[in-house]
């Protein structure tokens, strides 16, 4: 009975590999720039070969903030973002993210292929065939909930394709569970003016769900702040105990 | 100017009012220019018929090199009344001439006596008949020629006969180059007119077809036969039009479009599959056919190498596919534009007009994590060639159309400005109200600070200039950022134009 145990542990762990939770040996999951957030994963990250919800708050960039600080981590190459416009949402004045808005967040908008379609049945369409294309570093679903049946064509899609893919869903209250691997919740938080030293993008990001179960690393909520001399994340220091930490 | 007109005393270059003087009968119509020149090219291919290197001379000439080639009319005579024939029918006035070369030809159809025959013998013997023409034989520039007759040189010969040093230091090397050249001394290249390849294939149908299947089945032979043919002539397909004649004389087209040229059936079918729903076959079709309205040359690609060729192939094909469904407007490529207007900086740039920015592929070696933005570099797109099938387009070619965007800028523009940006800008901007706090599309909302101005004046060099804007970036209490601008005309009108991270 013993010599089963290493065995059934194998199995499992190639088990979690064909469903996602883990990338496979010799493949890294693309860092969230921070460890407490990779540790919250089992995958120390998100795994390629699969979808990740992000759901923003109201007439908030924020979510769209740090998803862009996450690509502008991701290896060279093309990141299809198709956004589609809700009318009645304000947002829906914006029709694509801006470039020199994305520079700041260390992404080339050069790197971009924008795509803005009018229906969402044009939009599912768009994902799931630039899900399934081999040459994509990343692939956005700007503002697109997708149904059951749709959100597990697009997982079956990103398998195929190997990209990276990601879901910035409607600002819904509650939206239905679905079939992609994790899900996060990122709304804007406020840092002090710029010249008390802020003014920086400052985001509240929590894992709301992790296909796998989370790792015990917890699901935040995590104060995380752009440090736009470095180009890369750090974790925010509540602003009273920051100075006094530093002069301890 | 045909034999008529002249025997009235008309010559080309009189006056108007001379000619209605000495032919009160006549009728004046402005000249095109441009269909005359279409209508010379048509002629120079249709004169193929008697060698493949025929070419138009000038405006009211045709150059064809018949060596080897005269034996299959009865020789250079047979050639020439055969030619005649053809002309003198199809109501065209002509003057032939054979010659050893173009400029000698050229001088003896036109300024022979009338005593002489067209055919001039091979070699030095036809010199003296050559020698003897009128210097307007050598085709020179009308200045030059009145300043050679002044000096008593009136004939070819008179030319010859002087000293050639003392020619060019007085005149240029003009006079001797086209002496040598009739003379057949020097040499004189012909650029032959060659009919433009035409993409076109068609097919009918012994019974109307009118279901999907069959029109797909057909489309697919279409695409073969064509393609097979693109592939003789190493050019790819950028646009394929399809035309269904239905039986009630009607058509139906559908077209595609691809970011590089392509002439793989399969692929090609793929992308006509969106659109063939718009195909209403009514009570069926009887014929298809098939053109590549724009073709390119087609460079073979070795997939799977280094520089990710494989991938940017995939890339390419998604591309397609996108825009072939979603439209040519939907899809594009971000790139910034040299502006202080904010809401300007950043344009998209189509992948189908060939002037699309390189991808961004994976190198080999890749895998390191970029922490800067990179660069863009100015991007210069591969252009369509010219389509040498304008010449002989029976149809006029139409008027260039106005570049869409100005011509990149010499020096590497950048998406990185001073200054915070937004990540969604808001276009229009959304007139909002400033007072407690803010109030947008009714709600109140409590500003924790106000972050600004930043002065952003027009773009001087535009002629409509508007008002200078100062900007602020706002944090309101829940944490989100905004960007706000009022403009100094009035200052009391706040808008906002973006939401920052």
């Amino acid at each position: 009975m013993t010599d089963m145990i290493p065995t059934i542990a194998a199995l499992r762990e190639r088990l979690s590999v064909l469903d996602r939770v883990r990338p496979p040996k010799g493949r890294t999951a693309l860092s969230l720039g921070l460890p407490c957030l990779d540790a919250a994963l089992p995958g120390g990250g998100l795994v390629w070969g699969g979808c990740h919800e992000f759901l923003p708050a109201p007439a908030d960039a924020g979510c769209h903030g740090f998803v862009a600080s996450l690509l502008a981590g991701l290896p060279p190459g093309p990141i299809l973002w198709c956004r589609h416009r809700d009318k009645g949402d304000p947002l829906g004045l914006a029709d694509m993210p801006y470039g020199p808005g994305l520079a700041a967040l260390g992404l080339d908008a050069g790197r971009l292929i924008l795509v803005r379609p009018d229906t969402v049945d044009d939009s599912l369409w768009t994902l799931e065939e630039a899900l399934r294309c081999s040459g994509l570093t990343a692939v956005v679903g700007d503002g697109v909930m997708p149904g059951p049946v749709p959100g597990r064509r697009l997982q079956l899609a990103a398998e195929d394709g190997g990209a990276l893919g990601i879901l910035i869903l409607p600002p819904l209250g509650r939206p239905p569970p679905s079939t992609a691997l994790t899900r996060w919740h990122v709304v804007s938080r406020g840092d002090p003016p710029a010249h008390e030293d802020g003014g920086r993008p400052r985001w509240l990001v929590s894992l709301l769900r992790a296909r796998g179960g989370g790792s015990g690393g917890g699901s935040g909520p995590w104060e995380v702040a752009w440090d736009d001399t470095a180009f890369c994340l750090r974790l925010a220091q509540p602003l009273a105990d920051g100075p006094v930490a530093a002069a301890e | 100017m045909d034999g008529l007109a002249t025997a009235d005393g008309l010559r080309p270059g009189m006056l108007l009012a001379d000619a209605r003087a000495l032919c009160p009968g006549l009728t004046a119509g402005p000249a095109d220019l441009a269909a005359d020149r279409m209508a010379l090219a048509r002629l120079a291919v249709w004169s193929q018929r008697y060698t493949p290197q025929a070419a138009t001379d000038g405006t009211d000439g045709l150059i064809l090199d018949i060596t080897g080639c005269a034996h299959l009319q009865g020789g250079e005579q047979g050639l020439l009344t055969d030619l005649g024939d053809r002309l003198g029918r199809a109501g065209l006035t002509h003057r032939l001439a054979v010659a050893d070369t173009p400029a000698a030809a050229w001088g003896w159809a036109r300024h022979r006596s009338a005593a002489a025959g067209p055919v001039l013998p091979t070699g030095t013997p036809a010199w003296v008949s050559l020698l003897s023409l009128p210097l307007a034989a050598l085709r020179l520039d009308e200045g030059l020629r009145n300043d050679l007759i002044r000096v008593g040189l009136r004939s070819v010969g008179d030319l010859q006969r002087q000293p050639r040093a003392p020619l060019v230091a007085r005149y240029g090397t003009g006079p001797l180059r086209r002496l040598d050249r009739m003379l057949g001394v020097a040499a004189d290249p012909l650029a032959p007119a060659m009919a433009a390849p035409s993409w076109h294939v068609c097919r009918p149908f012994a019974e109307p077809i009118a279901t999907r299947d069959a029109i797909e089945a057909a489309l697919l032979l279409l695409l073969r036969d064509l393609s097979a043919r693109l592939e003789a002539a190493g050019r790819g397909a950028r646009r394929l039009l399809l035309t269904c004649f239905r039986t009630d004389a009607t058509t139906q087209e559908i077209s595609i479009g691809t970011a590089r040229p392509g002439r793989d059936p399969q692929g090609l079918l793929k992308l006509f599959r969106e659109r063939i729903d718009n195909i209403d076959p009514g009570f069926g079709i009887e014929m298809m056919e098939l053109a590549a309205t724009g073709t390119d040359i087609f460079t073979a690609e070795q997939a799977g190498l280094a520089m990710g060729g494989g991938d940017a192939v995939a890339v390419m094909g998604l591309l397609d596919r996108l825009v072939n469904r979603l439209g040519e407007d939907q899809v594009g490529r971000p790139v910034p534009r040299d502006t202080h207007r904010p809401e300007r900086m950043m344009e998209l740039a189509g992948e189908m007009e060939g002037q699309g920015v390189p991808l961004p592929l994976p190198q080999a070696g890749a895998g390191q994590k970029q922490a800067q933005p990179q660069y863009p570099s100015a991007g210069e797109g591969v252009g369509n060639d010219p389509d040498t099938s304008t010449l002989l387009n029976p149809k006029p070619k139409p008027w260039p159309k106005p570049q869409a965007s100005r011509p990149a800028p010499a020096r590497p523009r950048t998406w990185l400005v001073e200054g915070s940006r937004p990540l969604l800008l808001l276009h229009p901007p959304e007139p909002v109200r400033m007072g407690e706090g803010l109030s947008w599309r009714g709600r109140q909302l409590a500003i924790d600070w106000l972050e600004g101005p930043e002065r952003i004046r027009p773009d001087w060099w535009q002629a409509r200039t508007g008002p200078t804007r100062d900007y602020y970036r706002a944090q309101l209490a829940d944490g989100r950022r905004l960007w706000l601008f009022r403009t100094v005309d009035d200052r009391g009108a706040w808008y906002l134009q973006g939401l920052c991270a």
